[in-house]
């Protein structure tokens, strides 16, 4: 049990690292975008406000909450590897 | 210089390719012959090549009873696996079945007259020198002594492996262009600013003894 709960912990915490730097790369590649879309449309405004705002609507948007991937899909790996390994 | 690197590069390249080569799994298609039990004492650097005793599967002691699996390959020339769980340790195979295995392997020994073709998956490495031998994961019967398989696993983990390795590169060179550059740029301004100033300022000093 001892070991099981090991796996959990050492998993656990090597995919909160690999989901911290995805949101931050993914956060850096919206901005990046959003700065080249404010040069496309014009450079009307502030630019600041115009990168802030997206940012703002990326956040509300359904796409961050796809990085919950990072621990669902190894997850599903695990069960897979699981079943194959013992009942296969 | 230029020496050490490339040595220093091929070492790592190595270590990771032997490391791939150790935990990824591969088929052996082998006649299986017998199975043995054997005491097994656990001890000096090879112990890294048998199982953890700390996976939550095998308990605690250096020296304790390991199953094995003889085997003989279509070319005649033998093979022995262990047969042993790898529980939540490492490598991630999460075997628990041992016992299960050891009965399969059992069921499947044939003679050399009238052969029974078995593809043993496993991982690790034999070597007489050391008295390692690989850990079986799995076995299945096979058409015949030249049946084809193809690796689905070793190609779904190299290649997400690959991707995996193209992902943190990216992500060094997103971090690398938009938070080190801009400081960079930052200081070399500051320098600037100051060269500028001491340039100003040995004007100034030559000036007072320009007259």
């Amino acid at each position: 049990m001892l070991g099981f709960l090991r796996f959990l912990i050492i998993g656990f915490v090597l995919l909160t690292l690999l989901y911290g730097l995805l949101s931050i790369y993914i956060r850096s590649l919206t901005r990046e975008r959003l700065e080249h879309e404010w040069e496309e449309e014009g450079s009307i405004g502030e630019r600041d406000a115009y990168v802030e705002e997206g940012i703002k609507a990326y956040e509300r948007s359904f796409r961050p909450k796809l990085l919950l991937l990072v621990y669902i899909l190894p997850l599903i790996v695990f069960a897979a590897i699981f079943y194959v390994s013992n009942f296969m | 210089m230029r020496y050490v690197k490339w040595t220093l590069i091929a070492l790592i390249l190595l270590f990771i390719g032997s490391f791939l080569h150790y935990t990824l799994p591969q088929h052996d298609i082998v006649r299986v012959v017998n199975t043995y039990e054997e005491r097994q004492d656990l001890s000096g650097w090879t112990t890294m090549f048998w199982q953890g005793t700390d996976n939550g599967s095998t308990t605690g002691n250096a020296t304790r009873d390991v199953q094995f699996i003889q085997a003989v390959r279509p070319n005649g020339k033998s093979i022995v696996y262990r047969n042993e769980d790898t529980g939540w340790g490492w490598p991630p195979y999460f075997k628990f079945d041992t016992a299960n295995l050891y009965t399969e392997a059992n069921d499947a020994i044939s003679t050399k007259d009238n052969p029974e073709w078995i593809s043993v998956t496993h991982y690790g490495w034999r070597s007489q020198l050391l008295s390692i031998f690989p850990n079986a994961v799995g076995i299945k019967q096979v058409s015949g002594p030249d049946a084809r398989i193809i690796p689905w696993a070793n190609i779904i983990i190299l290649t997400l492996l690959f991707v995996f390795i193209v992902t943190l590169y990216r992500m060094w060179q997103q971090f690398r262009q938009r938070t080190i550059d801009p400081l960079v740029e930052d200081v070399e301004d500051v320098l600037e600013a100051a060269d500028e100033k001491k340039d100003s300022a040995i004007d100034k000093i030559k000036g007072w003894f320009k007259r």
